[in-house]
């Protein structure tokens, strides 16, 4: 058994609409290992998206624990928080969300400059360095309009690989492209799980199944195994 | 993130996004406003301020003494002299008077000099050379900026040099040319010119004592003699009033009812007219209003064109691992950039615009005495209107957003 990065005790997110309790996610237990490449499936409106907010931070459980490396981070504030995804979480999008006015490589220095004390030469070299290695050295200084969708993907991989995160957060990622870089991605999203990173990817597609190590589906806010 | 990354940052985004050139053109147009606006109207106030300060005659109380028919002597003249802030007393047919140098006439010069009545309290500021006593007689301080003619406007609007170096005329002597007139079975008619030599002996700088530049201060004697020689027949049946010179024009009126008191009909002649200056402060005020209004509009506007690209931003960067201080502290150093670029564009124009003005009307101000100096209140006062209420509308701004749930400004994105 792998090292347990992630610990989630009885998770449950509750949303308000019209004055009506919406269930989204109802008491989730579930562990995410190091060096484990996990698929969520579900349909839409399954609370996928809900679970991967929460566990990257960027959205808040309504009840339930946390633990990330051990260590409890339920009621952590604002600031730790954004520590913890700088240094723990790398994220992808499904629509991307490359900044525009930012070439490629600038988009991946941009997790790399939090850090007051990174120089922007270095941190250059280094978004450099991770294009080349998603075979993207000919679109380093293109703009993200100046990319196809696989390519603009590839970046965002390369943005969420930036501070060499240990868990890889991935929403969709192959939503808005062909079967082909879909593909493409997903083997480049298997590789970094086989490299040792923990790898959480929501996805409808079929297709993860031949890359996932673990596969659970959401259905009504619970897990399916 | 650093301050230089977060500076590198906030550079590189203002230049690649053109909704962000609209913004800057725009505060670059009011920054260019308010410095003109701001210029002009500190200028003109103090102008104003300077030539109720240097004029004269915001000073001078005119008196007639009781008995117009007799010469008047040392029982009008020293007790009126005597009177706490008087500093002189002189017959006002003597305080100036026009007449015409031969000595200079040449060139684009006719000659036309304004000889003024010099005493110890009436000499400007000499620059070179020396003052004299007011029993002296043939000498004279002159502008530093010569030009002894009537006004052409010719030459005076536009950039040739017409000024003679006073400086260099110390020492130099000219020659007056009054026409005499005389009557003749009622008629006023010339007969003759009557000639005066004078030596310069100072200069003054005219831009400082708002004196045209064609002014020559000379004593009263001889001012004196020339009128009697050229003006007194035709003057003869008129009574001229004296002028009494007061220290400073808050005491005109403790020493006009001096002189009333003393049985002497005192009349303070000067009228100080604020109405323009009120006008004009009016006006600028207004058009200082407008400015700010149009400037809250412009940034609104901006704000909510750009909410979204703001929200995407701030989503994005919360979403990596950026604290809400570094995300402030990146859009306010954008915000920063974006004022102070264009601002100091503005600047650079307005610098452009003032150095031509000097270059095309620099005969103009110093035939009128104005100095164009450059007023550093309103580069300070232009830019606290364009920087303090951006900045501040932007902080709020931004803070707001910044206190949104990541996941919501995320999507907002998606």
């Amino acid at each position: 058994m792998n090292k347990i990065l992630i610990y989630i005790k009885g998770l449950t997110k509750k949303y308000q609409r019209n004055k009506e309790d919406i269930v989204a996610l109802d008491n989730i237990n579930i562990k995410f290992e190091i060096g484990k490449f996990y698929a969520v499936m579900g349909h839409s409106g399954s609370g996928k998206s809900t679970l991967i907010n929460i566990i990257g931070l960027i959205e808040t459980a309504t009840s339930g624990e946390y633990y990330l490396n051990g260590k409890n981070i339920s009621d952590f504030n604002e600031n730790e928080k954004a520590n913890i995804r700088a240094k723990y979480f790398g994220f992808i999008f499904q629509d991307y969300n490359l900044d525009p006015n930012l070439k490629a490589y600038e988009n991946v220095m941009l997790p790399m400059l939090i850090d007051k004390k990174v120089k922007n030469k270095d941190a250059k070299e280094k978004a450099i360095k991770l294009l080349v290695s998603l075979d993207l050295t000919h679109r380093i200084n293109h703009y993200p309009k100046e990319l196809s969708g696989g390519e603009q993907q590839r970046v965002a991989i390369a943005r969420a690989l930036a501070n060499n995160p240990e868990i890889i957060l991935a929403d969709e990622p192959t939503g808005n492209l062909d079967k082909k870089n879909e593909q493409k991605i997903f083997s480049d999203l298997k590789k970094l799980s086989e490299s040792g990173k923990c790898v959480i990817v929501v996805s409808h597609s079929l297709e993860i199944k031949e890359y996932a190590d673990v596969i659970f589906t959401l259905e009504d806010g619970t897990i399916r195994w | 993130m650093n301050f230089v990354n977060a500076m590198k940052y906030a550079t590189i985004k203002i230049f690649r996004n053109h909704k962000n050139f609209y913004f800057m053109l725009v505060i670059g147009i009011f920054s260019l406003i308010l410095l003109m606006i701001f210029t002009y109207q500190k200028y003109m106030t103090d102008i104003h301020e300077k030539y109720l300060n240097t004029q004269l005659f915001y000073r001078e109380i005119s008196v007639m003494p009781s008995d117009i028919t007799s010469d008047v002597d040392a029982l009008f003249y020293e007790p009126i002299r005597s009177i706490p802030h008087v500093l002189d007393i002189y017959d006002s047919r003597y305080g100036i008077f026009y007449t015409e140098s031969p000595t200079f006439k040449e060139k684009i010069y006719d000659g036309v000099i304004t000889l003024k009545y010099g005493s110890n309290a009436t000499f400007p500021k000499i620059v070179e050379g020396n003052i004299f006593e007011s029993n002296a007689t043939g000498v004279a301080i002159c502008s530093k900026n010569f030009y002894p003619s009537s006004y052409n406007t010719k030459d005076i609007i536009g950039s040739n040099d017409i000024f003679l170096d006073g400086e260099e005329l110390i020492g130099k002597t000219f020659k007056t040319e009054s026409k005499i007139y005389k009557r003749v079975d009622g008629d006023i008619i010339e007969n003759g010119k009557y000639l005066k030599e004078f030596k310069i002996i100072g200069v003054f700088d005219n831009t400082v004592s708002m004196d045209t530049p064609n002014t020559c201060y000379v004593s009263g004697g001889d001012i004196e003699d020339i009128y009697k020689h050229t003006m007194l027949e035709v003057n003869s049946d008129v009574y001229f009033p004296y002028t009494v010179l007061v220290d400073d024009k808050n005491n005109l009126g403790e020493v006009g009812n001096a002189i009333n008191t003393m049985g002497y009909q005192a009349d303070v002649t000067s009228i100080i007219d604020t109405e323009y200056i009120s006008k004009l402060r009016i006006i600028s005020i207004v058009i200082i209003i407008i400015a700010i209004i149009s400037l809250l509009v412009t940034i609104f506007v901006y704000l909510k064109k750009n909410a979204l690209d703001n929200s995407q931003e701030i989503g994005l960067l919360k979403a990596i691992g950026y604290k809400k201080w570094d995300i402030i502290k990146i859009n306010m150093a954008k915000m920063i950039e974006m004022i102070l670029i264009p601002y100091l564009l503005s600047i650079f124009i307005f610098e452009i615009i003032f150095f031509l003005i000097e270059l095309l009307f620099k005969n103009y101000f110093l035939y009128y005495g104005y100095s164009l100096n450059h007023l550093i209140d309103a580069y300070f006062y232009t830019l606290e209107i364009i920087f303090i209420l951006p900045i501040i509308i932007n902080f709020i701004f931004i803070v707001k957003l910044t206190k949104k749930k990541t996941i919501v400004l995320i999507k907002e994105v998606i």
